[in-house]
């Protein structure tokens, strides 16, 4: 029991440490991490930086339940993916990738090739996705501070003297609804807010919710407010995805009726 | 080739439209972030998050023009160059002897997004 006492204050002490970056606003995204924001977000300076990253940079969100980690290491851990990444910038990286699907074309596969072409956007597409994930994310700084609550509820739990819920809360500096996975209900949403006084379309109202980060507000008991992430659940690559299919479908029906009306003629 | 050239056709669209859309949506919801209370309704670390985040939109569709771009220089220079190189094999096997049908093409069309 005193053991657990002990332990109790040794993690409570060791939020601390995090608490007094945090000023006035707590920020948790939806992977229910929390983070303190400051004025402005990072920002990425250059076309691609993962590569810079070191290993011990901590990806410390996770919407839509997409391992991102696992997913840039798994890009980054590629040899010839590594090798392009060195002094690379996201060009380099396009340049790489799509050269790759055009090596060695031999007559037989020129059409293939196009074809894949047209595919290699997915790959492309899914960096981006990544990109935009990280440009969207918490400064590294914060990354790291949450891989340090990780780490502290590790060790609490690895010793199994208290709860990974109770150490949860205690490496998160108490903060009620600080729980991994935790998804903030109820709470109201700071675009509902934005828009509702505003003569914004229909359209671009849905636009702003698909493609808008939103804040969801709760003020804390000490005075403080929760401030809580929510990802977008698109991306600009999507709707421009989205536009280009109608296009299409729209110009493939245009011409299948010249078509049909050459033929009749 | 057809399906290639309105496929292009589309792309390229695509991202005008989308360009159009954001920066229209930038503009409307820059204009009703002005209008709500700093105090209150939204806190000022909230405002310039909404802020950066809008501004990376348009980040967003200028890395997708890039990317476009590229893609299509790519593949206009792999077609250039295959063509080149059909060409100089075609010259080579006529001077060979080598007897093709009138007037039939050498192979599929290697023009990039020009329908033919």
């Amino acid at each position: 029991m005193r053991r657990q006492f002990l332990l109790a204050v040794f993690l409570t002490l060791a939020s601390t440490q995090f608490s007094f970056a945090q000023d006035d606003f707590h920020n948790k995204d939806s992977s229910g991490y929390t983070y303190r924001i400051g004025p402005v977000l990072p920002k990425i300076e250059q076309d691609w930086q993962v590569g810079t990253l070191g290993r011990d940079f901590t990806f410390g969100f996770n919407p839509s339940g997409v391992n991102i980690e696992n997913y840039v290491l798994s890009l980054l851990n590629l040899p010839d993916v590594t090798t392009a990444l060195q002094a690379s910038t996201l060009t380099d990286v396009f340049n790489y990738l799509l050269l790759q699907s055009f090596q060695n074309p031999t007559q037989a596969s020129v059409l293939s090739n196009a074809t894949s072409m047209m595919n290699q956007k997915l790959t492309i597409r899914m960096l981006q996705d990544v990109l935009r994930r990280l440009q969207l994310g918490p400064d590294p700084a914060a990354s790291i501070q949450a891989g340090a609550q990780e780490k502290c509820v590790q060790l609490a739990a690895s010793l199994g003297l208290i709860s990974v819920e109770l150490a949860e809360k205690l490496c998160s500096g108490g903060i009620g609804g600080a729980s991994r996975g935790i998804m903030i209900f109820g709470t109201p949403s700071t675009t509902d807010k934005i828009l509702s006084g505003s003569k914004v379309s229909a359209e671009d109202q849905q636009l702003a919710k698909d493609l808008i980060i939103d804040f969801r507000t709760d003020p804390l008991s000490s005075g403080n407010q929760d401030v809580s992430r929510v990802m977008p659940p698109k991306s600009v690559s999507d709707v421009r995805q989205d536009l280009e299919d109608a296009i299409c479908q729209e110009i493939r029906g245009k011409v299948d009726q010249a078509a049909a009306g050459t033929r009749a003629g | 080739m057809k399906e290639v050239s309105i496929q292009s056709i589309c792309r390229r669209e695509s991202l005008v439209a989308t360009r159009a859309k954001i920066t229209r949506l930038l503009q409307r919801f820059g204009q009703s972030l002005d209008g709500v209370s700093s105090n209150q309704d939204v806190p000022q670390v909230v405002r310039d998050e909404y802020r950066a985040s809008l501004s990376r939109l348009l980040n967003d569709v200028d890395l997708l023009a890039k990317q476009m771009e590229f893609e299509e220089r790519s593949a206009n220079s792999i077609f250039a160059t295959l063509t080149e190189q059909k060409r100089v094999e075609a010259k080579a096997a006529n001077s060979a002897g080598t007897v093709t049908r009138l007037g039939s093409p050498l192979g599929p069309s290697l023009d990039y997004g020009t329908g033919r």
